[in-house]
């Protein structure tokens, strides 16, 4: 009879053998991608004051320290990062450009647990700290992904500022944005809202939505936002990067104030990467500072990357030795495992049996270790 | 170039998705006789669909493994969580609705039991109304719960009221209008909105 549960969580998983080399080494990858680009890391604490996140108290993972106040989870780093950045690294002048890859808890994502990578330019606004933090995503996307990648870039101020324009209060804008985040076309239709709105969900694909887009606003707060997006699409196009446009891109997390992006692959359903700019969220924590950044979710790296990698890895070298001759097997191993190879002792009690056993396992060599 | 790949909902909506397809002139001569196959070639090769539960339209989308879906707003309602709705395509018509017994369902301060398929559906309605409402999953034939004392009214499809009106239950209140929806993953949506928007436009959307 089983004592303990044996199964783990939906939205949780074990990684296994070749797995976890994978996974480390996408992120090993990844931090080496960006340190010598100036980027150091800071690692938070996995668990917080719930305060310090700007997200769903439903979408936490929440427990009490034995003083009853409440924790949870890290669930998600842009927001630890703002509480760092506040109140920590006053004593040198910004930019402060940082990076993490930790692991997350958030119960809104279909992987209740998983490991985010990402980079975040502190202290600077303008097209030069944009342009850096979109190529670094996009050079993420392309090292993993070739061509088969694409950045999409949106901006968080023209819903913002059309609802403004049309005086549209904020429950109804929220059930709007619901629907243009939705690209509910037949919804947005029947509604009586001016055109220039129920345009946006359509909004995407090339450069030439933005030429689209500008016959049918003369609003000049979303003509400059236009006519930054294009100088963004000609510097990162003359660089060689792939990236596209939707201005019905209208993400929940309300911090973000400019800029946002969704990085898509080939033949994987979900969106891996996604970013923006949060010019308002550090002086929540205390301290002015305009920022951008973006995180890649590593597991959805892996799981785009699609490689069957759970084979269990089979030793080079099989040790046999009897108890009076431990020294010289032990010796042996130190040896051959400094000339690169793994090598394991059979703990069986008779040669023969170990041979077996080497043989079964697939272990190409096996040493009897003489008197 | 990789099909286009749609799951369809088998049943219901199923006959008049064929019919849809087929006056666009796109072939379906392997959806009329399916044997026991799964996965259907149509349109010459260049898609492909298959023909599920309508929940699980919303899972293969959901994931990726298929790029768009036909489903109904219901389940769409029930189920849905992200991916695009592109498109009302005008049949499958009915109504989500409140019946029960011609009496005022919100007198008094009891707490209210509704009986449904749609638990989530009756929640958000009743929340948005502020009224607590005690939900009890049935699977089906849900008019049997008000009969027997187990719900003071149901929350289910309408289509012609038939079957409420000979068990003596009347519809209280009309929640919204129920069709069939075009669903797209939000992905393939973006990688590839040549093909997606080319097959929509062969609908007529």
């Amino acid at each position: 009879m089983k004592k303990f549960l044996t199964t783990v969580k939906d939205g949780t998983r074990d990684y296994m053998f070749g797995e976890c080399a994978k996974i480390r080494e996408i992120s090993t990858e990844l931090c080496g991608f960006v340190k010598p680009r100036g980027y150091a890391e800071i690692m938070t604490p996995t668990f917080e004051y719930a305060d310090v996140f700007n997200i769903k108290a439903e979408d936490l993972f929440k427990f009490t320290d034995c003083k009853n106040r409440l924790m949870a989870l890290r669930a998600d780093c842009t927001t630890p990062i703002a509480r760092v950045a506040a109140t920590k690294l006053s004593d040198s002048p910004p930019p402060y450009r940082l990076f993490y890859c930790q692991s997350v808890f958030n119960a809104s994502r279909k992987k209740l647990e998983q490991t985010d990578f990402g980079i975040e330019l502190i202290g600077v606004d303008g097209i030069k700290a944009d342009i850096e933090v979109l190529t670094v995503a996009c050079e993420v996307l392309r090292k993993y992904f070739g061509e088969g990648y694409r950045l999409e870039i949106g901006h968080s101020g023209i819903y913002r500022r059309l609802c403004e324009e049309y005086g549209i209060d904020s429950d109804t804008a929220e059930e709007i944005r619901r629907m243009i985040e939705t690209k509910n076309f037949a919804a947005i239709e029947s509604l009586d809202i001016p055109d220039t709105i129920k345009a946006l969900p359509k909004m995407f694909g090339g450069n030439e939505v933005l030429k689209d887009f500008r016959t049918l606003t003369n609003n000049k707060n979303t003509e400059k936002i236009l006519s930054y997006l294009e100088k963004l699409y000609k510097t990162l196009s003359s660089l060689g990067f792939t990236v596209s446009f939707d201005l019905g891109l209208v993400r929940r997390p309300g911090y973000y104030t400019g800029i946002i992006f969704e990085g898509y692959v080939d033949s994987h359903g979900v969106s891996v990467l996604a970013g923006g700019r949060y010019d308002n969220l550090i002086s929540e924590y205390g301290r002015d500072l305009k920022a951008i950044g973006f995180s890649v979710c590593v597991d959805e790296i892996f799981d785009a990357l699609n490689q069957d990698l759970r084979k269990i890895t089979v030793p080079d070298v099989m040790i046999y030795f009897t108890e009076d001759n431990i020294m010289k097997a032990y010796e042996l191993a130190e040896i051959l495992i400094r000339s690169g190879k793994t090598v394991v002792f059979s703990t069986e009690t008779d040669a023969e049996t170990a041979r077996n056993q080497a043989k079964a396992k697939g272990i190409a060599e096996f040493i009897e270790v003489e008197k | 170039m990789k099909p286009l790949r749609i799951a369809l909902t088998k049943g219901r909506l199923e006959q008049k998705t064929i019919e849809l397809f087929e006056s666009k002139n796109i072939e379906c001569a392997s959806l009329h006789d399916k044997g026991r196959k799964l996965i259907f070639s149509i349109d010459n090769g260049a898609a492909e669909v298959l023909l599920v539960k309508p929940a699980d339209v919303i899972t293969y989308v959901e994931h990726g493994i298929c790029d768009m879906g036909i489903v109904g707003k219901d389940t769409i309602m029930e189920h849905g969580h992200s991916f695009y709705e592109i498109a009302d395509l005008g049949f499958g018509k009915c109504r989500m609705a409140l019946a029960g017994y011609p009496q005022d369902f919100y007198s008094g301060y009891k707490k209210r039991v509704v009986a449904t398929k749609f638990e989530k559906i009756a929640r958000e309605y009743f929340s948005k109304k502020n009224v607590d409402i005690e939900t009890i999953k049935i699977e089906g034939s849900v008019e049997v719960a008000p009969i027997l004392g187990f719900a003071d009214a149901i929350v289910d499809i309408v289509e012609t009221g038939t079957t409420l009106k000979e068990n003596g239950l009347v519809v209280l209140e009309y929640i919204c209008d129920i069709s069939a929806r075009l669903i797209v993953n939000t992905a393939a949506m973006k990688m590839r909105k040549k093909e997606v928007s080319a097959f929509a436009g062969r609908l007529g959307l």
